[in-house]
């Protein structure tokens, strides 16, 4: 028996379709409202869910009480479950690849109880299990993201102030809320506070992103993406990024070979691999620049031609 | 090391003699996934069926 836990709140326009989608795991479905206005429960009911009173507690500890005998899977109310996937022989935890805005990303969302494996964070909740496999089918899509609030963040972050963590998530708030400066204090001290692996990288990255595209800073982004890279030579964002510093710089050749190693590179890329995947950077966006730069060269080319 | 290499081939994308030895890299580390890799592209890259030949 499988048991499937929802959060929800207010998510009438999606929570249909991401009941449809569970149902041919023919498990049962137990809700946790967070006081939804909308018909949210009205759907709900229709799927014959099991509507549990709001616990007193972080999404956390909600989600770690609604832990049942046997196979567990949590999913968001905006979320999409595309296939069905077979349940492992062996009790233990799984991920899921799940897909959001052209990002792939990869979760633990199935788990035995026996494994002991539970959530964590208070506010962003997951399963951190090392010993997590991929399950075949397993995809997830999104269609929606969480609705955080910085007093929630900064409460968490000044709760823990030695914990690098809450400066991640919030770092990524400030990111989407596009407050720049923001984002690039708390990558730091999620960096400083010893931030590491993939989260840490990740955060290089995007870091490389802000400092390229908003501040102009290019030697940063440069630097920022030889460390990456030397993490994981097969990630063609970092490719990519480098490709833009030299774009950025009017250095089209250059940019033109990084690229086409981003496409090359990339193609490499193992499917099972834990690390995110922004998808157009794998093909369509370098192509898309390789024929830019090969242009702007052809145009130098004919100008130094007029010139003579 | 890594970085000196990656370093280089920042440099100049197109010196075939720095992916050589990025490849070499990941081979004596144990890593023959990034190796392969890196042979495939100085195939591609270089239209190169021998990539040991480092004659360009």
């Amino acid at each position: 028996m499988i048991t499937t836990q929802i959060i929800t709140h207010n998510n009438e326009k999606t929570i249909q379709k991401t009941l449809e989608s569970i149902l041919p795991l023919q498990g049962k479905i137990t809700i946790v409202d967070f006081g939804s206005t909308d018909t949210t429960l009205r759907i709900v009911e229709k799927f014959g869910a099991n509507v549990v009173p709001r616990i007193t507690g972080d999404r956390s500890y909600i989600r770690n009480q609604l832990i049942q005998p046997g196979w567990n899977f949590y999913i968001e109310p905006w979320e999409v479950l595309i296939n069905v996937f077979p349940i492992p022989e062996q009790p233990r935890s799984c991920l899921f690849q799940v897909i959001s805005d052209q990002t792939l990303i990869k979760e633990a969302r199935l788990w035995h109880d026996s494994t002991h494996i539970r959530f964590n964070n208070p506010i962003c909740e997951s399963l951190h299990d090392f010993n997590s496999k991929f399950i075949e089918n397993s995809i997830i899509f999104s269609n929606g993201h969480s609705e955080l609030s910085e007093s929630a963040l900064d409460s968490w972050a000044n709760g823990s102030p030695t914990l690098s963590t809450p400066y991640y998530y919030r770092a990524f708030f400030y990111l989407q809320s596009q407050k720049y400066k923001e984002f690039i204090r708390d990558a730091n001290q999620f960096l400083f506070l010893g931030g590491t692996g993939i989260p840490a990288y990740t955060m290089k990255y995007y870091l490389s992103l802000v400092h390229l595209y908003v501040f102009n800073n290019v030697e940063i982004a440069i630097k920022n993406m030889i460390i990456c890279l030397s993490a994981n030579i097969l990630m063609a964002e970092f490719w990519c990024l480098l490709g833009d510093a030299f774009y950025k710089l009017n250095q089209y050749a250059k940019a033109y070979s990084l690229y086409e190693n981003a496409i090359i590179l990339g193609e490499r890329r193992l499917k099972s691999d834990p690390w995110p995947m922004d998808i157009p950077k794998y093909k369509s966006y370098p192509r898309k620049m390789m024929q830019s730069c090969k242009e702007l060269l052809e145009g130098e080319k004919f100008l130094i031609g007029t010139k003579k | 090391m890594l970085t000196k290499i990656l370093l280089l081939i920042i440099e100049n994308p197109d010196a075939k003699n720095a992916y050589l030895k990025l490849k070499k890299y990941y081979e004596d580390n144990n890593k023959p996934s990034e190796a392969e890799a890196l042979d495939r592209l100085i195939q591609k890259k270089f239209h190169d069926n021998d990539p040991n030949n480092n004659s360009q």
